[in-house]
């Protein structure tokens, strides 16, 4: 983004994180203090709240880098923790593992409905594809397999019912 | 220190039934298997496994469940050596550089180095336990809630501040988790942050969270790439990189040997024992290496000291166990419920009466951690085989054991929903550069954090300072807690310093 002379670098994704971080905080600080302001009810909560939500504040300015248009952008940080041992990511491999992520989303909130044998068959079929397994006879017979030992062997184990449609 | 006639008793106590040394093997193996299942903890199998001890004498039942204790820890640190998620709580620390070893076509090492460690810290937390066992647990139920509350901050603390590249952010992963630790019905009665959700008044289920966030941060961070270890050549399981994984824990005593005090004495303090006890081990070890900047990229003496240091507070845990009779953790209350189940009741009065059972015990589990070496090295020429499996299979399959082992955790919708949500929030923490770990930490801790809290504030009349004046420990604690929060400032001031004086 450009402000006059002034390029503004801003971290979307890690915007969108401190955000959710400082909200979640926020509501839960006003859920508390809601509920009562003794001091066995707050005496925790109500001090990491405001710290957080301070650091949250700090580190919001870090996500907004403004430099002068003219100058080289700031150097970012590597994000990962084990400096290089993880190959950077792609945009299309960020898109896959966020479609993942929709996916197991998904597994979650239709294996009530449909039972979690279904839905784990379909996840493992829609995952493998995604995730670039090819050869359509391996593909449905992994996912079968894998669904049925794995389903299978933890409704024998579990001492509670799984919800399944068909074992 | 040691009672030569109880001694005596305990030897022949071994020698009178065969089915004592019959239950070890199966123990270990369960143990080891349900360890490696993220979800499926050892204290999951010592509970689905307890009812098979009602058919069996008291000795063998507290060998078949010590057993598959044994086993799950070193079991725990299998997955977070090749997977990168810790299968128990109390391998958290394991995964910070036995994972990038196993990035690094280490983990035939790592996994050596790790089974060997697992095996002196049994070792050797048994033999401190033999001698201390009785002063411990009188040391132990001396510690108030101040004490605990502040080895509770001090663990957290540690990890805040030495887990991430920036302050800031280790402390908004700690602080986060300690806050979400909290929701739900607090000691007092008040219920906050449910949205009237009623599975959250029991609080968010810390093992599905601890799941979904370590899964879903390795994981999704894997996506694009073919294998976990790039070179074909360094896939392989080799037993002669095991052995020399095996031998370097040789090569540095001190640590396996720090890690496995820390272990046993963080270990017997109950509630916090196992599970932050592996997590000072890793900071010390950091902290007073000479390549503090190694830690965390594949550094064997990391995986050394949280290893020593987990194993080690299993006979830390059964000090309060024994002892006091208290539960230091979920893998001491299955075996509390065993001693019920046979009419036995623990505390003190046991340990005065049966000292020969408890020495039993203890000698006991001596062969199981060196049978644990066998069974351990069998184990691992299977396990040591996901890394040739393509990540395009590895990923969909883990999920997918993961969120079944949710499920398994909290026994409805809780699980899954939980493991989803955190597994968003872990591979955005993760892909910005927060430690994941403090904030599984902080949520593993912040409910006792605030009912320590709260008790500490009770009885201190108000947080009065000549209550905490009054009590040398809890001020050591505090000490400590202040040094982990301030030591990455200080070391990079003087590492600026120290680069400024020689450039001049």
């Amino acid at each position: 983004m450009r402000l006059g002379p002034w390029k503004i670098e801003v971290e979307y994704g890690h915007l969108a994180l401190v955000v959710v971080i400082a909200g979640v905080t926020g509501f839960y600080l006003a859920d508390t203090l809601q509920v009562s302001r003794n001091t066995n009810n707050i005496i925790l909560v109500v001090p990491l709240s405001l710290l957080l939500l301070g650091l949250c504040l700090l580190v919001f300015t870090q996500c907004i880098r403004p430099h002068k248009a003219d100058t080289p952008k700031p150097a970012e940080e590597p994000a990962d923790e084990a400096d290089g041992l993880e190959q950077e990511q792609s945009p299309m491999d960020l898109l896959r593992a966020f479609l993942l992520l929709v996916g197991v989303g998904a597994l979650v909130m239709f294996y009530p409905l449909i039972g979690l044998d279904v839905a784990t068959l379909l996840f493992m079929i829609f995952a493998l594809v995604l995730l670039g397994v090819r050869g359509w006879l391996f593909v449905p017979i992994y996912a079968t397999s894998f669904t049925l030992v794995v389903v299978g062997g933890a409704s024998w184990l579990l001492p509670y019912p799984l919800p399944t449609l068909l074992f | 220190m040691l009672d030569s006639s109880a001694f005596l008793g305990a030897m022949s106590l071994l020698g009178s039934d065969i089915n004592i040394w019959l239950v070890i093997i199966p123990g270990l193996l369960i143990g080891l298997i349900a360890g490696s299942i993220a979800g499926v903890s050892n204290t999951m199998a010592m509970a689905i496994c307890l009812p098979l001890t009602l058919y069996m004498d008291f000795l063998p039942a507290v060998m078949f469940l010590t057993a598959i204790f044994t086993g799950g820890g070193y079991g725990g640190a299998v997955t977070s050596i090749l997977m990168g998620i810790p299968g128990t709580t109390s391998s958290v620390a394991t995964t910070f550089d036995g994972y990038p070893m196993a990035r690094k076509g280490l983990h035939n090492e790592a996994l050596g180095l790790a089974l060997m460690s697992s095996v002196l810290g049994v070792l050797v937390g048994y033999i401190i336990l033999l001698f201390v066992v009785a002063p411990l647990g009188n040391w132990v139920i001396r510690l108030g809630p101040a004490e605990m509350l502040l080895v509770a901050l001090w663990g957290l603390t540690m990890i805040a501040a030495l887990g991430g590249k920036r302050l800031s952010r280790g402390l908004i992963a700690g602080g986060f988790g300690l806050l979400l630790g909290t929701v739900g019905m607090n000691t007092s009665g008040y219920v906050r942050g449910t949205m009237d959700i009623p599975f959250l008044l029991d609080g968010i289920p810390v093992v599905p969270a601890m799941m979904g966030m370590f899964a879903a941060s390795q994981l999704f961070t894997l996506v694009g790439s073919q294998f976990l270890i790039k070179d074909k050549a360094a896939r392989r399981a080799d037993y002669r990189r095991v052995l020399s994984g095996f031998l370097s824990v040789l090569r540095y005593p001190f640590f396996q040997l720090r890690g496995t005090l820390i272990g046993v004495f963080v270990g017997a303090i109950p509630g916090v024992g196992s599970s932050v006890g592996n997590l000072i081990a890793y900071a010390q070890a950091k902290r007073t290496d000479k390549d503090p900047d190694s830690y965390g990229k594949g550094n064997p003496k990391g995986v050394m000291a949280a290893e020593s240091a987990n194993s080690s507070s299993e006979g830390g845990s059964m000090v309060t166990m024994l002892a006091l009779g208290l539960p230091g953790g979920g893998g001491t209350a299955m075996l509390l419920a065993a001693f019920a189940m046979h009419n036995v009741t623990g505390g003190p009065q046991f340990i005065n009466q049966n000292m020969d059972i408890v020495y039993t015990i203890i000698f006991g589990n001596f062969i199981q951690a060196a049978l644990l070496l066998i069974v351990g090295l069998g184990f691992l020429a299977v396990a040591g085989n996901i890394v040739r499996v393509p990540l395009t299979i590895l990923i969909p399959s883990v999920l997918i054991l993961a969120l079944i082992g949710s499920f398994a955790v909290t026994g409805d919708h809780a699980g899954p929903i939980t493991l989803f949500v955190f597994a968003g929030l872990g591979w955005l923490m993760k892909r910005y550069g927060y430690p994941v770990a403090a904030c599984v930490v902080g949520l593993l801790l912040g409910r006792m954090v605030e009912s320590e809290l709260i008790r500490t504030w009770q009885i201190s009349g108000g947080g009065e300072l000549a209550f905490f004046l009054g009590r040398p420990v809890a001020m050591a604690f505090a000490i400590l807690l202040v040094l982990s929060l301030l030591q990455p400032l200080i070391m990079r001031k003087f590492t600026a310093w120290r680069t400024r004086n020689r450039s001049a």
